[in-house]
């Protein structure tokens, strides 16, 4: 950590109030004690900028005695007897070498007779110094713990994200994998077709993590893409019809965010019916929003599966992180319709 | 050399087709059906008694292990799935084979000699019934299978009212009537899920949403009376499990 007043304005401003020091102790010394001036001047110079001098070493004392923990006593002993230490080097450095410059009994006399005063005011100097250091120390300690806090919440917030983006079911890679060994013998440019339908899936759901929204147009290519090797693999039990507007395939939508719904609608649909299911996909604007509509039908008579509505949870979680709203997607059973409405603002 | 009746039950078409190219170069299999469902596939099983049956897994309506548990006649089983550890876990167990999709020919071949080599030493395979085991003990119920006559029922266990021991079945008796099964109270004890199902007593599992209230009956036990209006005899062990769940 830096030294908060060295090589910065503060160092000028530290030399200022020392400045000021000095000169009130001068003038106590030449106007009210009426003291020699060459002797004011001298005793001012020495004690002040030596403790000037001393003031800035209080920096590391203070730093390196800063208690983990603000209850705990050891570091304000610590400082005390730095404190005293400290005193006793000052006082004993100032007036030997004042003793020094003038060799003169009667000063030395005078200093003597303002032991107390040094003492009283050395201790007052170290006192505010420790002190404005230690809010310093404080200070800067308290902003870095709330950046790592607003750090913490923020990679908190992203990690819940990635976490609820849609997770490609190992499920459908396999099957589609067992889907195209099969083709290779009966179909081979059907096989190939769909191993480049795969691997452009692939790319686009793999690849997407970084970003975190995209255009609707885009986003239902990777869909229609799905779809396709969903369609090679279940054949007629399986329809799907997208109505999307030009206008509407520019909007912005959280990506990947579609996919979970259409794995729904093939794991609760296609997977649990003997019947074709038809999945139909609308997409309008109104209101400043983008409004999508998922249709599928399903077998009535079919048990739900456990897990069942942990896709639109985590859909619903994604939403609110991303848009702070709990009520962006809907869903409803109509007969043997089940029906999911999303509002993405824009 | 008499031939190997074979069926391949799968809901995908090309995961069928594959089985059929797999099994073109072996001369001593005689595919006699392929179905894309597990009612059809029971059907066959029942009507033709085949010797081995290529199985998936995740099937609409009725999935492979539902299947086993509905089996009357028991061919020699190789499952096929496409990701499953709980299924792994359960077919390491076990004897018979399993392949996971997709898979080689050499696999292939590699599971049809050692279910040939099953059909040659034990035409019967008890090890069927330790899968079905082992698979109750890592499945989780929510719905319950059950064959009655020709026609299979579906029970989704929020149906189910109470259960009633009955030598070697299980009475299911639901808001449409009463089914029985071939199985034990205490896989139904287990396997039924704790919040909802109670053993009030040793012949009886009661779904705690039936129970309308309990009266005490002799000296230091009770009786449930339910919605529908019946009574079941609640022992005393059955009362204090009733009182921990409800908290009464």
């Amino acid at each position: 950590m830096k030294h908060p007043i060295l090589g910065s304005i503060a160092t000028a401003y530290y030399f200022l109030i020392w400045t000021l020091i000095g000169a009130v102790h001068f003038s106590l010394l030449y106007f009210h004690l009426e003291l020699p001036w060459l002797f004011s001047i001298q005793n001012s110079v020495v004690f002040n900028l030596t403790f000037a001098g001393f003031g800035l070493g209080f920096w590391y004392l203070v730093r390196f005695s800063f208690p983990k923990d603000i209850t705990d006593g050891k570091p304000f002993l610590t400082l005390a007897g730095a404190g005293i230490i400290t005193l006793f080097i000052w006082i004993l450095l100032c007036t030997s070498l004042l003793h020094l410059i003038q060799p003169n009994e009667e000063y030395r006399q005078i200093l003597d007779d303002a032991l107390l005063y040094y003492i009283i005011s050395g201790a007052f100097y170290y006192t505010v110094i420790v002190l404005v250091y230690y809010l310093i120390l404080y200070n800067q300690n308290l902003h870095q713990q709330r950046n790592r806090q607003l750090q913490l919440i923020a990679e908190v917030k992203e990690a819940e994200l990635r976490m609820l983006k849609s997770q490609i079911n190992p499920h459908f890679i396999f099957n589609s994998l067992n889907s195209i060994n099969s083709l290779t013998l009966s179909d081979p440019p059907k096989a190939r077709q769909m191993i480049i339908n795969l691997s452009s899936f692939l790319r686009y759901s793999i690849g997407k993590d970084n970003k975190e929204t995209n255009n609707l147009g885009r986003e239902l290519e990777n869909i229609e893409l799905y779809l396709s090797i969903e369609k090679v693999r279940f054949g007629s039990r399986l329809t799907f019809n997208c109505n999307a507007t030009d206008q509407c395939r520019e909007r912005t939508i959280p990506n990947l965010l579609l996919q979970p719904l259409l794995e729904n609608a093939i794991k609760h649909g296609v997977q649990e019916s003997l019947d074709t299911i038809n999945i139909d996909l609308e997409a309008s604007v109104s209101n400043g929003s983008l409004w999508i509509t998922i249709r599928n039908n399903f077998d009535r008579e079919a048990v739900p599966r456990k897990g069942a509505g942990i896709g639109l949870k985590s859909i619903r979680q994604r939403l609110s992180l991303i848009y702070g709203r709990d009520d962006l997607i809907k869903y409803r059973v109509i007969e043997d319709i089940f029906e999911v409405t999303l509002e993405i603002p824009q | 050399m008499s031939t190997i009746k074979t069926v391949i039950i799968d809901d995908e078409q090309l995961a069928i087709d594959i089985i059929r190219n797999y099994l073109a170069p072996h001369s001593d299999i005689e595919i006699i059906a392929a179905c894309s469902n597990g009612f059809e596939g029971l059907k066959v099983i029942h009507e033709h008694r085949p010797d081995l049956v290529f199985l998936d897994i995740m099937m609409p309506k009725l999935n492979g292990f539902e299947m086993l548990e509905l089996m009357e006649h028991h061919p020699v089983i190789i499952f096929s799935t496409a990701y499953d550890q709980y299924a792994l876990q359960a077919f390491e167990q076990n004897a018979i084979d399993y392949l996971l999709k997709p898979y080689a020919q050499d696999r292939f071949d590699a599971a049809l000699e050692k279910a040939r080599k099953q059909l040659r030493e034990s035409p019967d395979t008890p090890e069927i019934v330790n899968l079905i085991k082992y698979h109750q003990q890592t499945g989780d119920l929510h719905r319950v299978v059950v064959r009655h006559g020709s026609k299979i029922n579906i029970i989704p266990i929020e149906r189910i009212l109470y259960l009633e021991a009955m030598d070697d079945y299980v009475s299911i008796h639901t808001d449409q009537g009463k089914f029985l099964k071939q199985q034990t109270m205490k896989y139904f004890d287990e396997h039924l899920p704790g919040k909802e199902f109670v053993r009030v007593h040793r012949s009886y599992i009661l779904a705690v949403s039936q129970l309308a209230k309990l009266e005490p009956y002799g000296k230091d036990s009770h009786v449930a009376i339910l919605k529908s209006g019946g009574q079941l005899p609640v022992s005393r062990n059955g009362y204090a499990r009733l009182k921990q769940l409800l908290g009464f």
